[in-house]
């Protein structure tokens, strides 16, 4: 795979080379006039939507999903060293957050979640945060947020090429390339990388194998963590004019981590996780007549082998369709309504057929954008998932921004938002063995938020300041707990998420010199409704992130600073202590001609910090990293 | 435009000291730190209970239960050893030679402590594999363990460690495919259940011969009569269905199976699922039909018969008899991360209180 990517990458730049005499035009790759308001900004103005640019993960093209999140966003992602990790929004647990690539929602059905670690930020043009619950539009399992894997269309004309690499601590090494080619009309777009990280890092031991005669901590290395990756994908778009066109995406994963040990299991023998994931989506659209329409169709195969069983595979196959049609019926109002149809197929060693052959889904959806007043934005969301033998809830939401003040330089909204949101029990809480339980309920949340945006731009300086308040009530929290016999999936709490979130941004601007600060704040009360006042684990009270970038020229540096608060591990009161972490980069983009190069070096967990994020896992002291970057360009 | 700035002005602040109040009212509901010093017990008689955690994350722990005054203390091996916790995840314990042996899991390791539970020295990690269970003769443990890298279908890699006591270390390994779990000693001949293949496993000690007997389920525990033969629980799992799960009897002169007393839904939790009553005459058992909450079931050894003692059960580990003042003490689980329960009764079934343990509490150990 990694000779692969660079014979790709050498043969692209051949290619570009030799069709191409003139002066190139290099830069990074252009993401102009490329984006269309996605539907779900659309219709859900207010919504509380960051994104990761692709600017910023330009800075580090290894970076998974879990990393651009644990460093670039304050939502806390439980988890070990690469391996393994999870997404936590707003204090709720890992199948409470969607992640999306175009129609599809790839979490796996049969967990409930994606691997945050086994998802490579390098295959996409930025990554947008949804905070909430967003069922009405994302369906099932949008309860605490929503991850949008996003893909530009840039209808390329002429040849664009990127080659990456990053060596780093740790035995990591990164390649990735991407690809464009195109004539303004059709474009294909390859992308593919290999990554592999022996994680062999040394970390201070409480736990070792002499802890009872000497219970001070000792320096070990970490074994049985390395970790493996490669993927490549490749998008096809053709667009018959400005308002048609037809777009499609084949993702392979081929994913591989040894099962990190605890700290205590340090150098005893671990087992290995293998997935595999194919993940297509094909979509037309058509926006040339009152009613513009979009028709989709995907197919996804799910594959995990654990410690090469293969008696113990679990496969899911997945057929989606989708078709959605728009209209406007006034220049202030749209009203869009929709039907996905998913057809699932789980091969589960654990599932007996006679329980479980397969399933389908149905889900139908209606959005009303209107503006009932002069700066005011509201949509009306609902859906109605239906599903073989399982009842799923209505699920509607209302979501409105109002625009206070608008003057040339200030701009003031408030923002709200009630909706509905819900998660079907995944085929292992209702089919695994005996335990699954199918009598399981859909659990069901309400969600109910304000706040408020205000911008502030004087000459090329600009601020901005955001504040929301969240309310979540979570009904039947699905949680595996000994039943009568053995552990089983089973209904059991009711949870309350409740919290503030600060974001705080400015982009100054002084001669030559570009900066952009910020600062994210998050304090997050949740806790089962019935029980005790007690946070529930893994789910921090506090955190935050602020963070620096600084440009002159050609070259530039950026810090980080993310602060996790303390977390129960349990609920007899074990804590993980609270950390801050420090991570420096400084960028040099060299140029020649419209070509460029561009270097980056990083130096993650400045401080050497010994900090967990799941209990009783290891993390990474400091570590360096190198990455060199290559634009090349020749657009016609 | 003046007075829009100066309008927004005056709504700013407003709204920035309603997000301050927000804050601090969300804010203000933290615990208190319970700062109690813990302080190191001199006394041993009670009850010990071995929560087993949550699997990998930590958790396992001890609760003390001083039946005598009524008092309970959980996480007890942090009282006595300040600055220290256990490491593993306890899966069995027991006490041998004044000497409490707890079998660790994640990290695989057998821990060593007094009865004051101080560390008598660091835990044994060469040739303790996911160990399960262990017996003691003469200088030695004999402990079931997994193995290294279980298939967790027919197990060709577990064995049975040979323990000595005093060097410490292991001096050999009987390979045991088949995942045994409870172990037994008669006559010097070790009995193993196995807990992947419906047999029970006869290790002759002195030549080290082995014999199988077969059984109609595959088994997890022992526990002897008066006569030294052996009760064992015979389950049903989902790799090893069975319609015969419930009591089989065996009979150690003969090596055979004598009896079958079918009772469905018998617990396939690794925990005390067994226990007796002093004269045996009654045994007590954790079972429960999927779909129907779990119940305690006497088997009386006189007519082989089963009826349900304790009824009404949820998330029931185990059972155990306190062999000095004879209640019954019900081991719960809450969940993976929350505290577990002790239910007390009576002989005759009632119910007398329920104590908060640690995370998943597996056995309990007596000591007077």
């Amino acid at each position: 795979m990694r000779l692969l990517i660079v014979i790709i990458g050498l043969f692209s730049s051949l290619m570009l080379r030799a069709g191409n005499p003139e002066p190139l035009v290099i830069d990074t790759i252009h993401l102009e006039g490329v984006t269309l308001m996605s539907d779900y900004r659309k219709f859900q103005p207010g919504a509380k939507i960051d994104r990761l640019s692709s600017e910023q993960l330009q800075l580090m093209p290894e970076a998974s999903l879990e990393q651009a999140l644990m460093r670039l966003s304050p939502i806390y992602v439980k988890g070990n060293a690469g391996g393994l990790s999870t997404i936590r929004f707003r204090g709720t647990s890992a199948n409470h957050t969607a992640i999306r690539l175009g129609g599809l929602n790839i979490n796996s059905l049969t967990l409930g979640h994606a691997n945050a670690s086994s998802i490579p930020t390098y295959l996409f043009d930025g990554i947008n945060l949804q905070y909430g619950g967003s069922s009405a539009i994302n369906g099932s399992g949008s309860i605490g947020g929503t991850v949008y894997l996003e893909q530009q269309s840039k209808w390329t004309k002429g040849q664009q090429i990127n080659v990456s690499t990053t060596r780093g601590s740790f035995g990591e090494q990164f390649y990735g390339t991407k690809f464009y080619i195109g004539n303004g009309h059709w474009e294909s777009v390859t992308k593919a990388y290999w990554f592999q990280k022996d994680n062999d890092f040394y970390f201070n031991n409480p736990f070792h194998e002499n802890y009872y005669t000497n219970p001070q901590p000792v320096r070990e290395k970490q074994s049985g963590a390395a970790i493996k990756n490669k993927g490549v994908l490749q998008q096809v778009n053709y667009r018959f004019d400005s308002a048609a066109n037809i777009q499609s995406t084949f993702w392979y994963e081929d994913s591989w981590h040894e099962v990190q040990p605890n700290m205590q299991s340090n150098n005893q023998p671990t087992p290995e996780l293998r997935n595999k994931n194919f993940r297509s989506w094909l979509a037309y659209e058509n926006r040339k007549n009152p009613v513009a329409y979009k028709l989709g169709a995907g197919y996804v195969h799910d594959e995990q082998l654990y410690n090469r069983n293969e008696a113990q595979l679990i496969v899911t196959d997945r057929l989606v369709t989708e078709a959605s049609a728009g209209y406007q019926p006034a220049s202030n109002q749209e009203i869009k309504a929709g039907v996905l149809y998913k057809h699932i197929v789980p091969e589960v060693y654990a599932y007996s057929k006679a329980v479980i052959d397969y399933e389908q889904q149905l889900d139908l959806y209606l959005s009303y954008l209107f503006q009932p007043v002069e700066r005011l934005k509201a949509t009306v969301n609902v859906r109605q998932m239906l599903v073989t033998n399982f009842e799923a809830p209505f699920t509607p939401a209302l979501v409105m921004e109002y625009q206070v003040l608008k003057l040339s330089e200030q701009q003031l909204s408030l923002t709200s938002g009630f909706s509905r949101s819900f998660r079907i029990p995944t085929f292992n809480d209702r089919y695994w063995g005996v335990q699954g339980n199918p009598n399981l309920k859909a659990e069901d949340g309400l969600n109910a938020e304000g706040g408020f945006l205000y911008l502030y731009q004087k000459t090329q300086n600009h601020y901005k300041a955001k504040v929301n308040f969240f309310y979540m009530d979570v009904n039947n929290w699905i949680q595996w707990s000994p039943g009568s016999i053995d552990w089983e999936a089973q209904n059991i709490d009711r949870v309350i998420s409740k919290g503030i979130e600060v974001q705080l941004q400015a982009y100054i601007s002084a001669g030559n010199i570009d900066t952009e600060w910020g600062t994210n704040y998050s304090l997050n009360p949740v806790n089962d409704k019935e029980g005790e006042q007690q946070q529930l684990i893994y789910a921090p009270r506090h955190t935050g992130n602020a963070y620096g970038n600084l440009k002159w020229g050609s070259g530039g540096l950026g810090f980080e600073g993310i602060y996790t608060g303390e977390r129960l591990h349990n609920k007899v009161g074990d804590k993980l202590p609270a950390h801050f972490l420090t991570n420096l980069s400084a960028w040099y983009r060299f140029k020649y001609g419209q070509q460029s190069l561009r270097l980056t070096a990083q130096v993650l967990n400045l401080l050497d910090k010994d900090y967990q994020n799941e209990g009783y896992y290891a993390m990474p002291g400091r570590s360096f990293k190198l990455s060199i970057s290559i634009d090349l360009n020749n657009n016609h | 435009m003046y007075s829009k700035s100066k309008l927004f002005s005056l709504s700013g602040r407003l709204i920035w000291s309603l997000a301050l109040i927000g804050a601090m009212a969300l804010n203000a509901c933290s615990e208190d730190d319970n700062n109690d010093e813990p302080k190191f017990n001199k006394d041993i008689p009670g009850a010990y209970f071995f929560n087993f955690g949550n699997y990998g994350t930590g958790g396992g722990s001890v609760t003390r239960y001083d039946f005598r005054k009524n008092e309970t203390t959980n996480k007890y091996f942090e009282t006595q050893n300040p600055g220290m916790t256990i490491n593993s995840n306890i899966q069995y314990g027991a006490v041998y030679n004044d000497t409490i042996y707890l079998m660790g899991n994640s990290a695989d390791e057998l821990i060593s402590v007094d009865k004051y539970f101080k560390p008598t020295g660091n835990a044994v990690r060469d040739g303790i594999e996911k160990p399960r269970f262990f017996v003691g003769q003469g200088d030695y443990l004999y402990i079931s363990c997994l193995g290294a890298d279980p298939d967790w279908q027919e197990m060709p890699g577990s064995y049975i460690a040979v323990y000595n006591t005093k060097t410490r270390e292991v001096e050999d390994k009987i390979a045991l495919p088949g995942g045994p779990e409870g172990l037994a000693l008669v006559n010097n001949k070790l009995y193993a259940a196995l807990n992947y293949k419906p047999q029970a496993a006869v290790i002759d000690l002195t030549t080290d011969d082995i014999d199988f007997i077969d059984l109609p389920a595959v088994s997890s525990y022992f526990l002897k009569d008066a006569n030294e033969n052996l009760y064992v629980t015979l389950v049903s799992t989902h790799g090893d269905p069975s319609d015969k799960a419930g009591l089989g009897y065996i009979n150690t002169t003969t090596d055979e199976l004598e009896d079958n007393y079918v009772l469905e839904g018998v617990s396939s939790t690794y925990a005390s699922i067994l226990t007796a009553n002093s004269d045996r005459s009654t045994l007590y058992l954790v079972a429960a039909v999927w779909g129907e909450p779990g119940s305690i079931f006497a088997f009386d050894t006189e007519t082989g018969e089963f009826s349900k003692f304790i009824e009404n059960l949820s998330a029931v580990n185990g059972v155990e008899i306190n062999p000095i003042n004879k209640d019954i003490y019900v081991l719960q689980s809450g969940s993976v991360s929350e505290a577990g329960i002790v239910s007390i009764y009576n002989v005759e079934g009632t119910h007398q209180k329920d104590l908060n343990v640690g995370i998943s509490p597996y056995w309990a150990l007596f000591l007077d």
